[in-house]
């Protein structure tokens, strides 16, 4: 395995460094929206839920191809957002910023369904306590709420990493494959694939996103085994 | 095949089948299983189970009865095996033959390989399966077993790693004709203004400013003669850079098409087909090894394959390559 690593090229090294960055800035932009989207529909009854509840988890039924080139419709040169874009200065499509969007996309209802499930656990008693004791809503999700929720919380992430770390096709659609921009792991293996020949980087890389994603569910399984651990003790 | 196979003792009202591990017990007019030394007849008109004398234990019975569970289980299963299996082998054996044939195309031949197919399905013969991609993608595909009889590729290369390798027949080969590249721009005005080059281009033979799209050079035949273009003309360590690589010549020109980047190198046949593109010049022929198209056959390829290729050498595909803008073969390279 590390003989393996070894014989990366450094390019290869760099697909790799780009897909753990741009999974890692991908998890961290839907850490914020996915908190907010698993509380509210876990907690909140609301007009409008279930659309809400469909949109969110849409990604995680259609097809990847489908997620990046409606995203390429929004936010393309010529797309819906293009006028907004322009005015800010960001380019969006074929972009790092546009892999980040699509792995972050993808990543989200796998987020939110995890968060919302560690909510739905937490006993609202405990918050109403809170709210008793003169606790404000925002104070009792961060005193209460998230520590309770944790391992969920904390599962709902690595997973979300795991996925943006595998993002294909929404990313090879609206960001294409630009090496060192937007060619990450999974980008980098199929142009391996698409030539006779290139099985050596296919492989080498094959191995290495193996390992990566194994690395992180294990991670994942283990962070949430130590905090059940953590919780259950601060519970008794 | 509804009935259930277990049922304890014998006699009137049992599910619908029967079970014997005796040899030379009734033979049933429907269907007959046979795995190891336990045969399972299914009969659905008889209602009645009996069992055979070696059927004595109610333990052995059991066994049986699991197994033949799991042989039912699993009949569906390789009942779809076998018939996918079957229409597979039906597809290669009718390819063999006389039915149709499949032509796998680079995929800046999609226009005129689209003309042809249609042409020879008017003059009666079965209508070819036509598959477009990168000319390398689909070598890598015809290298791992892919059922193409016709290969129309944009690059000699490929056909040649092909016929070296086996999966070609080096004697059919035919020589297509040749391209161009050209740096194109997407015609018309754009409403956001973005488009710095469109409209208007830079000085003549000077490459645009911004983002542009061609084939990934690392596989697709058109990149590696733009890279090739571009290193002669000492601009691609400083334009490199700024690409959009695609996975296919079609795909680069539907980038300039959409607007998604400023410019693209095309094959000139791509973008003067294209109704939203313009020409700005042409990359000379000098800066890049000679874009030769090529055909050739597989081994096993059947008769109207054959006659498909044969056509390929006649006036009616030469005028459709030349109205699509495409070079004539220049004579040197065939075989």
């Amino acid at each position: 395995m590390i003989a393996a690593l070894l014989a990366l090229t450094p390019a290869e090294w760099e697909t790799l460094w780009l897909s753990v960055q741009v999974s890692l800035l991908a998890t961290a932009a839907v850490a914020g929206p996915g908190l907010a989207l698993g509380w509210l529909l876990a907690r909140r009854e609301f007009p409008g839920k279930l659309l809400l509840d469909t949109l969110v988890h849409l990604p995680l039924v259609l097809t990847p191809v489908v997620v990046g080139y409606l995203l390429l419709l929004a936010f393309g040169r010529s797309g819906v957002f293009a006028p907004l874009l322009d005015a800010l200065g960001v380019e969006v499509a074929f972009t790092t910023l546009g892999a980040v969007l699509a792995a972050a996309v993808v990543a989200l209802p796998l987020v939110v369904r995890s968060v919302r499930t560690a909510v739905e656990l937490v006993d609202p008693g405990l918050e109403d306590a809170a709210a008793v004791l003169g606790a404000g809503p925002f104070r009792r999700f961060r005193t209460v709420t998230l520590p309770l929720a944790a391992p969920g919380v904390v599962a709902g992430l690595m997973l979300g990493f795991a996925r943006s770390l595998g993002e294909f096709g929404a990313t090879i659609t609206l960001a294409g494959s630009i090496a060192g921009e937007t060619r990450t792991l999974p980008l980098a293996i199929y142009q391996g694939t698409q030539a006779p020949g290139g099985d050596g980087a296919a492989l080498r890389l094959t191995l290495v996103s193996v390992l990566l994603s194994g690395a992180a569910l294990l991670a994942s399984e283990l962070v949430v085994r130590r905090l059940r651990r953590g919780s259950g003790e601060g519970q008794t | 095949m509804e009935g259930t196979f277990g049922r304890e003792g014998s006699g009137p009202g049992g599910p619908l089948g029967l079970i014997s591990t005796a040899e030379g017990a009734d033979r049933g007019p429907a269907g007959e299983i046979a795995c190891g030394r336990v045969s399972i007849k299914v009969q659905p008109g008889q209602r009645a189970l009996r069992t055979g004398q070696t059927l004595s234990s109610r333990e052995m019975l059991g066994s049986t009865l699991r197994s033949a569970r799991t042989l039912v289980c699993a009949l569906p299963a390789v009942a779809t095996l076998l018939a996918v299996y079957g229409c597979a082998e039906g597809a290669r054996g009718e390819a063999g033959e006389e039915g149709a044939f499949t032509v796998a195309a680079a995929s800046s031949l999609a226009g005129v390989a689209q003309e042809l197919v249609a042409r020879w399905e008017v003059a009666g013969e079965p209508a070819p399966r036509l598959t477009l991609g990168s000319s390398a993608t689909l070598a890598r595909q015809l290298e791992e077993g892919a059922p193409f009889d016709v290969f129309l590729s944009a690059d000699e290369r490929w056909v040649e790693h092909l016929t070296d390798g086996g999966q070609l027949e080096a004697a059919s080969q035919v020589e297509l004709g040749r391209g161009r590249l050209v740096v194109a721009v997407r015609s018309g005005v754009m409403a956001d203004g973005r488009l710095r080059s469109a409209g208007r281009g830079p000085a003549d033979g000077e490459l645009p400013a911004g983002r542009w799209a061609c084939g990934d050079p690392a596989y697709v035949p058109l990149g590696e003669y733009a890279r090739e273009a571009l290193v002669a003309r000492e601009e691609w360590s400083a334009r490199g850079p700024e690409m959009l690589p695609a996975g296919s010549a079609r795909a680069a020109l539907r980038l300039v098409e959409m607007g998604e980047v400023d410019w693209g190198i095309l094959y000139r046949s791509d973008a003067v087909g294209a109704a939203d593109v313009r020409v700005l010049f042409e990359l000379g022929e000098s800066l890049h090894r000679p874009i030769r198209y090529r055909a050739a056959m597989a081994p096993d390829a059947g008769a109207s394959a054959r006659r498909f290729m044969e056509s390929l050498e006649g006036p009616a595909a030469a005028a459709s390559l030349s109205s699509h803008g495409f070079e004539p073969a220049v004579a040197e390279g065939g075989q």
